[in-house]
């Protein structure tokens, strides 16, 4: 086929090709340098064991892998206290970005609607600010002693709640100052997808005599299906990645019971300058946020193949 | 009595994280104790967990401290006029004497049961291996400017390394803290000679924190710190 | 009923709002309070002494709080990377979208694929290589790494690959060639996608935190949010009058993104939703 072409013709696909791969070319370059290249680079350094201080870095195959397994070494204390701690506030934080997003999104659905845009702004501000400034003005207004929440806790009666200082306060804490910051994105992906659903599937509900209870139930809930399921897979992916919250409001206590595994591998790379162990660490979490997500995913959808 | 629980005013706010980094290891040295043995992480001697205890004790025995103080809250205390007395460096020295605190510095006083001491750090100059030989009388020059120089050291609150320099004159009007620190310098204990010590200190400083807030009680967080030690140490 | 129903989701919507607006209120009363009334905590939600002394203070040191420094790196690197990013993604995802690109039944799996990889991966071997060239600390540390991510490729293919033909066709019979095409034609007719492209991008960059703390020693260096940090842990420790000063500042430019360009974010994260 392509002998039936001429040469120009042939010319003529080459040349347009190359100007085309142009386009591509300026992004791929950079992909090329900071993603592609870092992530064999990380998966390189994992294999050895790397001391940013020492004159050489020896290759030693998967025993930085091993060691997070083998019980009783630091690596392996620190890795999995890490995970605990991090796979808890996924645990704590991931439903509720779910469903208190959702109920934002009721909430402002039926208000009239020359309201919503109004406190939809309101409640989507938050999401604007950075973590650091989050995390000040919640660790100030949780202060044990002098903070706005313990002043009126105290006016009206009770005693003082330490915040930050005493589980399961200081988890509650980090999940409230979450919620705060970033429920504003889950709300506006459900608002969005509570409008797609059709009027009138609702409508021929009500002439059914449904209630609107039963409308929720069975119409709205499985048309959002989908939505919600990229909601709680892109919350579970943001709480697996947290650092600041704990690492500014807790500084990982009270105690280490809130040193989440971001933090563990930050302080294994730039304190104990293990690069290697920390490398191992890092390829390790991913993986397992990775399978996580893509079980999300499949649980999801097989259910929706055994509901028709 | 300087604590009055009503009115919510404090003899001594325990800090709970930094800079227990130098108030524990102080009092352990005033209890005649140490953090390493013979080679091995001395954790839950009688002595570290006296020192421990005593300030659990502080807070739950004595009442002279308040409980869960969060990061730096001891500090709040003190600049509110809550907390009567207060253990830093000079970092926070200009902003207390910007607020309208009235304060004064003395040196640190015996919380131990044996012996005065007090727990020190440095700021450190290191040479890597593979240092280029020609550099070497480089660094030496650099060494010794330093050491000339250590009044402008010593202005920055730092304790300066000559032993000309603070027995000056000059050096007792840098700063109402730093004079009164020097009276201590003879008393002065450093971190145990192990490579990567500030790898123990965490799990041990960890252990501070929880049994200062409750979490787990004395000995428990000593012998969990020491095992975490010891294997960071490894 | 309806109106009963109305006035009480409009009450709650209300309580709801003050719990969303009260932490940010407080921030800035107590950023005008002075250091004392500041710490004294309390039930003062408006200050005694209304002072700016807080801001003068922060605004004129220099060596340690450079906040204007702090300031123009947020923005500077910000405004750059967002550049970088819609240019260079706008031109990738039309390219794969619609030309002939060579392999790009295999580059464009690959792109999207690494919206999957969690930046934990790669921040550490970004450090080293930024490291072994000696250009930590630096602009290009910055801002680069952002550049990487495929997110906004995503974004634009999806938009381009249901745009209309005809606009094209017609310029290609008129003897126009692609690139013409892509800047004369296309990119004015996606005005709205790239502006939530850059808005977003914009929004992500400025409030980073982790690799900018660690790809950054010098204060001068540094971005508000790293700075932010370090000031609450350094000189600022229990000084919330001034913290808060440094914070309100802080947030005001990008509030000012973020309300201008919040139509656009919005739309743009329900298109993503949609997948």
């Amino acid at each position: 086929m392509a002998k039936s072409l001429s040469k120009e013709r042939q010319k003529q696909i080459r040349v347009s090709k190359f100007t085309s791969f142009l386009f591509v070319l300026p992004y791929l370059t950079l992909f090329s340098l900071f993603l592609l290249f870092p992530l064999i680079y990380g998966i390189y350094i994992s294999f050895h064991d790397y001391n940013l201080l020492a004159v050489t870095h020896n290759f030693i195959g998967l025993e930085n892998y091993v060691d997070i397994f083998t019980p009783d070494t630091s690596l392996n204390t620190q890795f999995f206290r890490g995970l605990k701690n991090t796979l808890q506030f996924v645990v704590y934080s991931v439903p509720l970005l779910v469903i208190v997003g959702l109920g934002l999104a009721l909430l402002l659905n039926n208000l009239p609607k020359r309201l919503t845009g109004f406190f939809r702004t309101l409640y989507f501000i938050p999401y604007a600010i950075s973590v650091s400034v989050v995390s000040v003005i919640f660790l100030w207004i949780l202060d044990t002693n002098s903070g706005l929440i313990n002043k009126y806790i105290m006016e009206w009666g009770g005693t003082a709640i330490p915040w930050l200082t005493r589980q399961p306060y200081a988890w509650i804490s980090i999940v409230i100052a979450t919620l705060w910051w970033t429920i504003g994105f889950n709300m506006i992906i459900f608002i969005n997808a509570l409008n797609e659903v059709p009027d009138d599937l609702y409508e021929a509900a009500s002439i059914d005599g449904a209630s609107a209870w039963d409308k929720f139930r069975h119409i709205t809930i499985p048309t959002i299906k989908p939505i919600t399921l990229f909601v709680t897979i892109t919350s579970t992916i943001a709480s697996f990645n947290i650092y600041g919250q704990p690492h500014l409001m807790t500084r990982g206590g009270p105690g280490n019971s809130t040193e989440v595994l971001l933090m563990g591998i930050v302080r294994r790379a730039f304190e104990q300058r293990e690069l290697g162990q920390a490398s191992a660490m890092a390829i390790l979490m991913s993986l397992l946020m990775i399978t996580v997500s893509v079980i999300q995913f499949r649980l999801a959808n097989s259910k929706k193949r055994g509901e028709s | 009595m300087l604590t009055n629980e009503e009115e919510n005013v404090y003899g001594y706010a325990v800090p709970t994280l930094w800079p227990q980094q130098f108030i524990f290891p102080t009092i352990v040295a005033q209890n005649g104790g140490s953090l390493y043995e013979d080679g091995e992480v001395n954790f839950t001697s009688p002595e570290v967990v006296e020192a421990l205890q005593f300030q659990v004790d502080l807070i739950n025995e004595y009442n002279v401290s308040p409980s869960d103080i969060q990061q730096d809250g001891e500090v709040t205390l003190f600049l509110q006029g809550r907390s009567a007395m207060h253990f830093n460096g000079p970092w926070m020295l200009e902003q207390f004497e910007n607020s309208e605190l009235n304060f004064g510095v003395a040196p640190v006083p015996q919380l131990g049961t044996v012996q005065e001491a007090v727990f020190a750090n440095s700021h450190n100059f290191v040479i890597p291996e593979k240092a280029d030989e020609a550099k070497l009388d480089g660094v030496v020059d650099f060494l010794l400017y330093v050491q000339e120089n250590a009044l402008a050291w010593a202005n920055s609150g730092q304790a300066p390394a000559m032993k000309a320099t603070y027995e000056s004159e000059a050096f007792q009007n840098v700063n109402i803290q730093s004079p009164q620190v020097a009276k201590q310098f003879e008393i002065a204990v450093f971190n145990p000679k192990v490579e990567n010590w500030s790898q123990a200190v965490n799990p041990l400083m960890e252990a501070v924190n929880s049994a200062l807030l409750g979490q787990k009680d004395v000995e428990q967080a000593l012998e969990d710190a020491e095992q975490e030690a010891s294997q960071a140490l490894e | 009923m309806r109106k009963k129903k109305e006035i009480f989701l409009t009450i709650l919507a209300i309580i709801i709002a003050l719990i969303f607006m009260v932490p940010l209120f407080w921030m800035i009363m107590t950023s005008f309070k002075n250091d004392f009334e500041a710490i004294a905590g309390g039930l003062n939600w408006i200050p005694k002494e209304f002072t700016f002394e807080n801001y003068i203070y922060t605004l004129q040191q220099t060596t340690e709080v450079p906040v204007f420094r702090w300031l123009f790196n947020s923005l500077f690197v910000g405004i750059a990377g967002t550049l970088i990013i819609v240019t260079v993604d706008a031109m990738a995802a039309y390219g794969i979208a619609r030309l002939d690109v060579p392999f790009k039944k295999f580059l464009f799996p690959m792109f999207i694929s690494t919206l999957m990889i969690p930046f934990v991966i790669t921040f550490l071997p970004l450090y080293m290589q930024f490291s072994n060239m000696n250009l930590l600390n630096t602009y290009g540390a910055l801002i680069f790494p952002y550049t990487a991510n495929a997110f906004g490729v995503f974004l634009l293919y999806q938009f381009f690959k249901s745009f209309p033909k005809e606009l094209e066709e017609a310029a290609y019979l008129d003897g126009a060639n692609k690139w013409k095409i892509f800047i004369k034609v296309v990119l004015p007719s996606s005005k709205s996608i790239i502006w939530t492209l850059a808005i977003f991008s914009f929004m992500q960059i400025y409030n980073d935190f982790l690799w900018p703390l660690v790809a950054t020693r010098s204060p001068e260096m540094r971005t508000l949010t790293t700075g932010i940090a370090v000031m609450q842990q350094g000189s600022f420790v229990s000084s919330y009058g001034k913290l808060m000063a440094l914070t309100t500042l802080a947030t005001i430019p990008i509030l000012i993104v973020f309300l201008i360009g919040q139509k656009q974010l919005i739309k743009g994260i329900t298109q993503t939703g949609i997948k």
